[in-house]
């Protein structure tokens, strides 16, 4: 990490040692590497056991009761789909844009959404309390000629979520195509039998690298409205409830952004990671690519506040009735310190840590804030969620606060494990970074000696 | 003027002026439907069943005090905001009015009775039971709820569906008082009266045309056309402004509002919008605005 002029977006070495470094860890075992995925297995383990029981015992070992309906479950999978919306922004917007720098973290981001996705579509299902008749959801033809029902937005839910899940899988599939084409002589052993069968044939003809770039373009246009859509879905799954403190106007775009928040704050965590496991990718990870997202990702967090505070001033000050409530719960009620660590985590702490560029460009505190910023946005899904049922409470002799039992923590844990034992596992059989675009991107920059002073700029990729 | 989608669409009124707070309505309704009995400790987690539960609204200050009690049950919404939410059609409109829980065909989300503004699904978080001779009195002719899945009063359909099958059967129309719900059986002092609104020769109908003066629709902000008509006390008129059965703040009466990190009862936690939505009185004036039988 050298260079200071935002122009150089490219690696800071050559093709062939962009090559090594990104196909070094392919195969290899490491002890950092071991023991994360040695921590995620019992995690899994842990989960498959604790939701073994709740099949078993019922939905009674979670800690919900009557006027809080919805709690732990729902919380984790709108906290999921969040991080799993870093995938669409940073690959399909940033390729849309043109931004060259996004070569270094579009994979990273993609992959993130692989395996957090499916994490947060367990959960509707692990939240039935009869899970085991889930597809009474799918418009399954049946003797009785019964429907879902597509009025509902649970349906949409379905729908939305499943068809995100195949769009990315989709995205990140056939950006990595060539990536294993161009690396399959050079692995071996099953790695490479791998790599034959998903590489399709690929032999770097001039149409077959015309229909990658095709394809890459086609689908970040398709999968922009996917994105949007699926969580502004998720947002109402609440906003289109009575529930005060659920039934908000802004929810959807509040959602959305708050989801790139996060997504992005957990593109830093995982970069973080991959620069400590494998620390030859410092030479491809530059402090250009930290500063270029870093902004995104400040630009992304004063977004979120602007809506998050649209959210309750305009409520606050019209003194409505329900939303006071609501407010006085969270601010002031038995979550008050959650509350406000969530305002600081998430708003003051990153938004003024990221206005400085020595922030941005720094690894540990970047990781360091990024944890932050996701535990904050945690918080704020349980604020959304919890209040607002606890307050509507029409049960005057029913005031329990709902609490996290065992069970919801261990399946909660799980499916972290699931997610970051998932990625640790893809960086050991697939490059984390993609290749061709890297490359790509080395050989449209262009760099000059100006009398003394480099600079550089980018060739048109046509 | 409501609009009725069926030919029969069963109703009652509640008078609230009559209803003591015995609970003999409760304990009727749990024998009949086999509401499970969940237990000291499922009950200390909040998981306490009922189908019908007696709110108690106090208003006034010390010492000129006064409670009404509000027996609470599903109000059988014309436009039921559970129906719609429910992803597999296990909350349906039957076609005599009844908001429907079909129990094989629900899954649990509980969405439902997130949305319901009256709080009267009852969701079976664990698998029910009833203290030792208890089990042997359950109604046969009530299905024993599943753990996983959603409850809720369901006006005794059972009883409904007996007494217009015996109609069918003797080719006549069922006639008034044959459906009797458990709850309105048992009240000693006649504040529930059941029958079909379609009927303008109904009790029911006559009751409510008698007192529309005094009729209340609770959480009517909703638009939820409930067909439970809530009459309210008929006393002198200062009470009657404070009483507002649920869904209606009292604008006279903040005295226990002041903390407002408390939780409170629906009662208190639902706002009064202004014009002609909320629990208004329903007067002569404005009829429209809540159920009218139809003959």
């Amino acid at each position: 990490m050298s260079h200071e002029n935002l122009n150089f977006r490219a690696a800071e070495c050559s093709i062939p040692e962009i090559f090594d470094a990104v196909f070094e860890p392919i195969g290899k075992s490491g002890w950092k590497s071991n023991i994360v995925l040695t921590i995620c297995g019992l995690l899994i383990l842990g989960a498959a056991i604790a939701f073994s029981g709740q099949l078993y015992y019922g939905i009674g070992q979670t800690g919900l009761h009557i006027p809080v309906y919805w709690g732990g479950y729902i919380i984790t999978f709108v906290f999921w789909i969040g991080v799993a919306h870093a995938g669409a922004l940073i690959s399909a917007l940033l390729r849309l844009c043109g931004a060259e720098w996004k070569s270094a973290v579009t994979r990273v981001a993609e992959v993130i959404t692989l395996f957090t996705l499916p994490a947060a579509g367990s959960f509707p299902l692990i939240h039935l309390g009869r899970t085991e008749l889930f597809y009474y959801m799918l418009p399954l033809p049946n003797n009785r000629l019964l429907w879902p029902n597509f009025k509902s937005m649970l349906m949409w839910d379905v729908f939305a979520v499943s068809t995100y899940l195949t769009g990315s899988v989709l995205f990140l599939y056939v950006t990595m195509v060539p990536d294993l084409g161009i690396a399959r002589p050079r692995m071996k052993g099953w790695i490479k039998t791998l790599y034959t069968i998903l590489s399709w044939g690929w032999r770097g003809t001039a149409e077959e690298w015309k229909r990658v770039m095709e394809a890459a373009a086609l689908y970040s246009v398709i999968i922009l409205p996917v994105v949007i859509s699926v969580h502004t879905i998720v947002s109402w799954d609440f906003a289109m409830q009575v529930v005060p403190g659920w039934h908000s106007e802004v929810f959807g775009p509040l959602f959305f952004v708050g989801a790139l928040y996060s997504g992005t704050a957990a593109v830093f965590t995982m970069l973080g990671l991959l620069l400590w496991t494998y620390p030859g990718f410092k030479k491809v990870i530059t402090q250009v690519h930290y500063d270029m997202l870093g902004r995104v990702w400040l630009v992304l967090g004063l977004a979120w506040a602007y809506l998050f505070f649209n959210d309750f001033v305009p409520a606050y000050y019209a003194h409505e009735p329900d939303k006071m409530d609501y407010l006085y719960y969270n601010g002031f009620g038995p979550y008050a310190a959650a509350c406000w660590f969530l305002v600081i985590g998430n708003f003051a702490l990153p938004l003024f840590c990221l206005a400085f560029q020595e922030f941005r460009r720094s690894i540990m505190p970047m990781f360091v804030l990024s944890i932050i910023v996701n535990i904050a946005m945690y918080i704020e899904r349980v604020f959304i969620v919890i209040p607002g049922l606890e307050i509507y409470n029409g049960l005057n002799f029913n005031t329990i606060p709902y609490t996290y039992s065992a069970t919801e923590i261990a399946i909660i844990a799980g499916t972290f494990g699931w997610s970051i034992g998932g990625l640790t596992l893809f960086c050991r059989i697939f490059p984390i970074l993609p290749y061709w675009e890297l490359a790509e991107t080395k050989a449209r920059q262009v760099e000059v000696d100006m009398a003394g002073v480099k600079v550089a700029y980018f060739q048109s990729g046509e | 003027m409501q609009e009725f989608h069926g030919e029969l669409q069963w109703g009652m009124t509640i008078d609230v002026d009559k209803c003591t707070g015995c609970k003999a309505c409760v304990v009727a309704c749990r024998a009949e439907n086999n509401v499970a009995v969940v237990g000291a400790e499922q009950a200390a987690m909040g998981r306490i069943m009922d189908w019908l539960r007696i709110e108690r609204i106090h208003h006034g200050t010390y010492p000129h005090v006064h409670v009404d009690f509000i027996p609470m049950l599903c109000q059988q919404c014309g436009a039921a905001p559970c129906e719609s939410v429910c992803p597999v059609f296990a909350a349906v409109h039957t076609h005599d009015g009844l908001n429907g829980q079909v129990y094989n065909r629900c899954i649990g989300t509980r969405v439902c009775a997130n949305n319901c503004p009256y709080h009267v699904r009852m969701f079976n978080f664990t698998y029910p039971t009833w203290p030792e001779p208890m089990e042997k009195l359950l109604n046969p002719d009530v299905t024993v709820r599943n753990e996983g899945i959603m409850e809720k009063c369901t006006f005794c359909v059972q009883r409904i569906r007996r007494g217009t099958l015996d109609a069918k059967v003797e080719k006549r129309e069922v006639y008034d008082g044959e459906v009797r719900p458990a709850c309105e059986q048992a009240c000693a002092a006649e504040a529930l009266t059941f029958g079909l609104l379609t009927d303008s020769e109904s009790a029911v109908s006559k009751h409510y045309d008698r007192n529309k003066f005094r009729s209340v629709l609770l959480h009517n902000e909703h638009d939820t056309r409930p067909n439970v008509v809530y009459l309210r006390p008929d006393r002198d008129p200062a009470p009657l402004e404070s009483v507002t059965p649920l869904g209606n703040k009292s604008h006279g009466d903040h005295g226990h509002q002041e903390n407002h990190s408390e939780m409170k009862p629906s009662a208190e936690a639902t706002p009064a919008p202004e014009p002609a939505a909320s629990a208004t009185p329903v007067t002569e004036a404005t009829p429209a605005v809540t159920a009218s039988p139809r003959g």
